[in-house]
């Protein structure tokens, strides 16, 4: 492994950070997963190419680590965004709460009605006469889950 | 194929089965750790050329990669979101419709208990009914404040 391709490296993440970051602006993570993992992948093969001329031809040692940082990012950009224990923290952050004021405070902010229409939004969910119902994406998102999931 | 590209793929396919069978998402992290670190000495023993740098690199990877599935598997569990969407699959199976109003109490249910979780993390406590947060909580508090504030002004 070089120096040059060590900078390659770096120069790619933060290349893909930013790149996702920008797509993100003004949308949630989770109905804008199909446009940012392109992102990834062309990096990963942008490094693998890079590491071909570079000294540096670990294709499968690579797809880990741009699987990680793929997975890292997604994992911490999802929490920032949706963890209710994050948000709670930063809302004691502010002032001390009663645990009713918390939870009315957590609720006002991103209660389970917005929850539901961003499932909405997301195209994962329709809705109608107040009854739910998964669309093809939203079936898909749960077989994923399913898969992974412990049986 | 190169040493590394074995010991990476043998280090992927150890992971992954771990991923479905360890119950507490800590333990899948520290065993992912542990197979990283193995990784690392394997190719240190094993190679000549450059082995602390790619030893190091190729830790560097199943280190980022656990924490990728640990990441996934703790919103496996907790989502509630997913959850939801699980509810929603669930009754729709049992030929019954979720209810808006019946998932959005299982939210609210989910959401009240999660309260519990600040004591239990460690990081606010109750003092004369209201929650303050810890030392540990202010510091994780900053750093959340401090990446949310990095991510929006991009």
């Amino acid at each position: 492994m070089t120096i040059k391709f060590i900078l390659l490296l770096i120069t790619l993440l933060a290349l893909g950070f930013l790149a996702a970051e920008m797509l993100l602006v003004g949308r949630r993570l989770q109905n804008s997963l199909q446009r940012v993992l392109p992102i990834f992948l062309c990096l990963f093969g942008i490094s693998v190419i890079g590491g071909l001329h570079l000294g540096y031809s670990k294709p499968f040692v690579l797809a880990m680590f741009w699987a990680g940082y793929f997975l890292t990012w997604f994992g911490l950009r999802s929490h920032l965004e949706s963890s209710i224990l994050l948000k709670m923290l930063t809302e004691i952050h502010e002032k001390a709460l009663t645990k009713e004021e918390l939870i009315t405070t957590y609720m006002s902010i991103y209660g389970p009605k917005k929850r539901i229409n961003e499932l909405q939004v997301g195209g994962l969910v329709t809705e109608k006469n107040r009854a739910l119902f998964l669309t093809d994406a939203g079936k898909r998102v749960v077989r994923i889950a399913h898969l992974m999931s412990k049986k | 194929m190169s040493i590394d590209d074995i010991i990476s793929l043998l280090l992927g396919i150890l992971l992954l089965p771990t991923f479905w069978c360890v119950t507490r998402p800590s333990h899948f992290f520290i065993y992912g750790l542990i197979l990283s670190a193995l990784a690392f000495f394997t190719l240190y023993i094993t190679t000549s050329d450059l082995r602390l740098a790619n030893g190091f690199f190729l830790f560097f990877s199943g280190f980022m990669f656990t924490t990728g599935l640990w990441f996934v598997r703790v919103i496996l569990i907790r989502s509630i979101s997913l959850n939801a969407l699980l509810s929603i699959e669930a009754s729709e199976k049992n030929i019954k419709c979720a209810t808006a109003d019946s998932i959005e109490k299982a939210m609210q249910l989910e959401i009240a208990s999660r309260t519990d979780d600040l004591s239990r993390t460690k990081i606010a406590t109750e003092k004369r009914g209201k929650y303050i947060l810890t030392k540990k909580g202010q510091r994780v508090s900053y750093l959340i404040m401090w990446l949310k504030r990095v991510t929006n002004s991009l």
